[in-house]
């Protein structure tokens, strides 16, 4: 549990280059064990072979002497012994039991020059003996016995082992820098994409794109991850327009309006400076929306839009608050004739006719002015003191303007 | 240190002496004679006659020394190379011609010179442990060397007698061979 655990809490190019290492080893392990296995088991047979075949050539050589007892010629066959290393030593046991010939390694003792005799072969982990009968011509004429160290098998499985080792060793490493690469092919792009998420959630922008050619999993993913963020960025703007803009006028809408009347408010208040609101009232606009239709209506609403922001000074805010019903914030007004000289020009350029679809279509508009801090020390006064204005010209007569507390 | 193998030496001699002197009582072979047996048979086993002359049984005789017959008769119905070993004692050199094995010991010189007749041509290893005879013509002598029996091969002896003596035998034999 704790190793699976582990495992995937790892990065994906750990996971990659475990795997693909974890996968060769597996791979490699039964071959190498049986690699092994067969090559210590076949050089063992090999080296057992070759002293089975010295000591057939030695007994052979050592024939005629131990038939006639000869001691020198016998012991000259037995020297011949010494062209193998691994010799330790051996002999030769007439079939009285007398011994005939000995040869010994040069490290052996003396003493114990005279191999006790066996029934066959006898191999422990470091030696190897073995006796056999001496014939001459089918005549049995005395026992050879040999013992034998088994260092030159060792060597050779060692030398083979370490073969083995360093072969399996290099292996794994080009596995472990194949993998290596393998992983930045992979987890590269994907970190890429990961940044990109990370900047999407971190700073809004719907614009950033992955850019990837690739025809894979990951390109595809990119894509698809491009294509999604397309379309969040659409539907965030869409929203965004849905949010803050009134969709007959393309004016800022009224919930604009009142976040933005907000912070201007506290602007002024903040930084000793004055603003005016204007709440702009159309006349006689439900007369033209029931006797010429909506579209009409609507195409009054645009042209009025149009006309307002035609006077605006840049920094002034229109918003369409309602259905005939507008508002004009300005900021940093030095004098409170600003706002009435504009609340004419809006009468005036509101008054002229238009011509809407090939009707002459004339509205008029009612205008309440108010200004922050003159007659409101906070939003709510001023709406409410802007909009009373506005009735109070409302009131009187049409097509007029009316500043709050004048 | 130079005194012990003149020492043994003397020692051994008394021993052979005693035993000649026991083998006389006794009719047990003397370790001399077993041991001139053995090589006898050895021979044998390692000498090829000529396919023509092939028997199942291969004829061994002896002559001129009775002492050795004990020896030699424990060699009787042995085989060689598959051949039954039958012993044979000459009283004359004429019986000589159906021998395959020929050992001489004692003989008169009218009586080898008329063994050597007989044995002209045939093939007859022969073998001898007699100093007199070294060079006349004889396959095999036998003599004794530091306490050891030695043999001297005469190839051409051998050849004469249409014999082929394996290597492995002229590997031991000493250097008084004739090549």
């Amino acid at each position: 549990m704790k190793i699976s655990n582990w495992f995937d809490n790892q990065p994906i190019q750990n996971k990659l280059v475990l795997i693909n290492v974890l996968v060769i080893s597996m791979a490699l392990a039964p071959i190498v064990a049986m690699m092994f296995g067969y090559e210590y088991y076949a050089v063992r047979q090999d080296v057992i072979q070759e002293i089975r075949v010295q000591a057939e050539i030695v007994s052979d050589n050592a024939a005629t002497a131990a038939a006639f007892g000869d001691t020198i010629t016998a012991s000259e066959a037995l020297a011949t012994l010494r062209a193998s290393p691994d010799m330790l030593r051996a002999s030769l046991v007439l079939p009285d039991g007398a011994v005939l010939a000995t040869y010994h390694r040069n490290d052996v003792p003396e003493n114990l020059t005279v191999v006790p005799q066996l029934k066959n072969e006898e191999l422990t982990w470091s030696r190897f003996k073995l006796s056999k009968p001496v014939y001459l011509r089918s005549r049995f004429v005395g026992t050879l016995s040999l013992e034998t160290s088994l260092d030159s098998f060792y060597r050779r499985v060692f030398i083979y082992f370490a073969v083995i080792l360093l072969t399996t060793i290099f292996g794994l490493t080009m596995a472990y820098l194949l993998s290596v690469r393998l992983k930045q092919s992979i987890t590269k792009p994907l970190e890429k994409l990961l940044d990109i998420v990370h900047r999407v959630t971190h700073e809004q922008d719907f614009s950033v794109r992955p850019e990837e050619k690739r025809t894979d999993e990951i390109g595809e993913l990119s894509r698809a991850f491009g294509g999604m963020m397309s379309n969040l960025q659409e539907r965030d703007e869409r929203l965004q327009e849905l949010a803050f803009y009134d969709s007959v006028t393309g004016l800022n809408n009224r919930h604009f309006f009142k976040e933005r009347v907000e912070q201007t408010v506290f602007n002024a208040l903040r930084y000793q400076t004055r603003c005016c609101l204007l709440f702009i009232d159309l006349d006689d606009f439900k007369t033209v929306n029931d006797t010429l239709g909506h579209h009409i209506g609507d195409d009054l609403l645009r042209e009025v839009g149009r006309r307002l922001s035609s006077v605006l000074r840049n920094n002034d805010l229109v918003c369409r608050i309602g259905g005939d019903e507008f508002a004009v914030i300005l900021e940093n007004v030095k004098d409170l004739k600003i706002p009435t000289t504009l609340a004419e020009k809006i009468i005036s350029t509101l008054s002229e006719p238009a011509m809407l679809q090939g009707h002459r279509v004339s509205v008029g508009a009612s205008i309440g002015i108010s200004a922050c801090p003159d007659f409101a020390s906070d939003t709510a006064t001023l709406l409410q003191t802007a909009d009373s204005a506005m009735y109070v010209a409302k009131s009187s007569t049409k097509n007029t303007y009316h500043q709050y507390g004048s | 240190m130079s005194v012990e193998p003149r020492y043994l030496l003397l020692c051994v001699s008394v021993a052979w002496g005693l035993l000649h002197a026991t083998c006389a009582l006794a009719s047990d072979p003397l370790p001399e004679y077993t041991v001139k047996a053995g090589y006898l048979y050895n021979f044998a086993l390692l000498t090829e006659w000529p396919s023509d002359t092939m028997s199942e049984s291969l004829e061994v005789c002896l002559i001129g020394n009775d002492d050795f017959l004990p020896a030699l008769e424990t060699l009787q119905g042995k085989t060689v190379n598959e051949r039954r070993i039958n012993i044979h004692v000459l009283a004359h050199p004429g019986e000589a011609k159906n021998c395959q094995v020929l050992f001489i010991a004692e003989v008169a010189r009218a009586d080898f010179a008329q063994l050597k007749r007989v044995i002209a041509g045939r093939p007859i290893l022969t073998v001898t442990d007699n100093e007199d005879l070294t060079k006349s013509g004889i396959t095999i002598f036998l003599r004794p060397e530091h306490q050891r029996l030695v043999f001297e091969i005469n190839l051409s002896a051998a050849k004469s007698a249409n014999l082929n003596i394996s290597a492995r035998l002229l590997r031991l034999a000493r250097g008084g061979a004739n090549e």
